[in-house]
């Protein structure tokens, strides 16, 4: 079972910017990655998304099931996959260093061990980078529920109503936050306010940052690019956006209610810098 | 030969390269970049992509000295212009060798979502 980190943790530009491509420059992207160790690479990482929770021996034992001299082999691979090595004083990165994999507890069994799983960030990564087929998401997404409630813990549901637009997370995934107007035009004012106000809050809580907050950011980004997505997808415009919304919110009243607090944060923080913008017209006039 | 689904996306600017990008791959398509007019050529005559969104102000070799150089060699490469300075110097040039259109930075998804539908069509 995923056990949630308390620790802080970079904010969602630090992925953008930072870990996705740094992680994108060492282990490549599937299925262009060549060398072995690019390969290796997502081969755990894959394990580890579609398993959850696992010690480098569980790994191994996922690999080569009936073979316990290959386990003993590849845990000891697998362990300084995520470890790194330390060889001559230089020390080289392991996943764990990127941020991608962090311990998720230890391993009461017979051999103690610590026990790994993908972070959050790991997650985003996975979507982008490992080409995983939507059922291979829909089982990462049953591992990973306690880390994303609002959207891997209502997967079915959320299925049900938006469709293929469930698997717009992978958009996150390859660094997509709408955070520069100047790039994109986006017609579409509900959801451009929405996200430029996510962006402020999600840079605000960058010295407050752990996995649930993160967590919950995810969320929103996931829940406001729903009023722009599927018109992307399916050229029905904005009213489907809503009204997928407004179904979602109406079978589920706690996602509401958090979405609606969400709301109303945005417009307390509108309402306060128009009271700035009237402020300086009456000092300057 | 062409690769079918293959765009070429030219740019200097980082945050449009990515963000471009991400958004014709998720409108279904692949995409492989250039950072400037002389990476352009040589990713174009590598891969042979079937549609090329190509910046017009950029380092090196801007864009429409690119696409004169690259219209040359493939006179039936498909290129989009993009502009974030209003630069139409040489549009009407580019027009008359056939370029395909130009478009001012911002530009919304849609409008991208469009382009690459008529000129490039999927299926």
């Amino acid at each position: 079972m995923v056990i949630i980190n308390e620790e802080r943790i970079p904010n969602l530009l630090s992925y953008k910017y930072f870990i996705r491509k740094q992680a994108s420059k060492l282990y490549g992207k599937h299925p262009q990655s060549k060398s072995k160790h690019q390969q290796n690479v997502h081969n755990l990482l894959k394990i580890l998304a579609l398993n959850g929770p696992l010690t480098t021996w569980e790994m191994a034992k996922i690999k080569f099931p009936t073979n316990n001299e290959m386990v003993r082999t590849k845990e000891k691979e697998y362990r300084r996959l995520l470890i790194g090595r330390t060889d001559r004083r230089r020390h080289s990165e392991g996943i764990l260093d990127l941020n991608l994999v962090l311990i998720d507890s230890k391993s009461t069994k017979r051999n103690p061990g610590n026990r790994y799983r993908l972070s959050l960030f790991g997650i985003l990564f996975c979507l982008d980078s490992l080409d995983l087929s939507h059922e291979e998401i829909d089982r990462m997404a049953e591992k990973y529920q306690i880390l994303l409630p609002k959207i891997f813990g209502r997967w079915d549901f959320l299925k049900n109503i938006i469709g293929v637009n469930i698997y717009n997370l992978k958009l996150l995934g390859k660094g997509l936050l709408f955070d520069n107007p100047n790039i994109i035009d986006v017609d579409n004012a509900e959801f451009w306010e929405l996200i430029s106000y996510f962006n402020i809050k999600s840079n605000n809580l960058s010295y407050s940052l752990n996995e649930k907050i993160m967590g919950n950011l995810i969320s929103y980004w996931f829940f406001i690019t729903l009023l722009y997505l599927p018109a992307l997808q399916s050229d029905k415009k904005i009213k489907n956006s809503k009204k997928m919304l407004s179904v979602i919110f109406h079978n589920d009243t706690i996602l509401q209610k958090w979405f609606d607090e969400f709301i109303l944060e945005a417009q307390i923080f509108y309402k306060e810098r128009s009271k700035v913008l009237k402020g300086i017209s009456m000092e300057i006039r | 030969m062409t690769v079918k689904g293959l765009i070429l996306v030219v740019d200097d600017d980082e945050s449009v390269l990515d963000t471009t990008s991400t958004l014709l791959e998720f409108f279904g398509y692949s995409v492989i970049q250039a950072r400037n007019g002389v990476e352009a050529i040589s990713k174009y005559r590598e891969e042979r992509p079937g549609l090329v969104f190509l910046d017009v102000k950029m380092p090196k070799m801007d864009g429409y000295e690119a696409f004169f150089e690259l219209e040359k060699e493939f006179p039936n490469a498909k290129v989009i212009f993009m502009t974030a300075h209003a630069d139409f110097s040489k549009w009407a040039e580019a027009k008359k060798r056939h370029a395909l259109d130009l478009i001012e930075k911002p530009y919304s998804a849609e409008q991208l979502k469009k382009l690459t539908a008529k000129f490039y069509p999927k299926n």
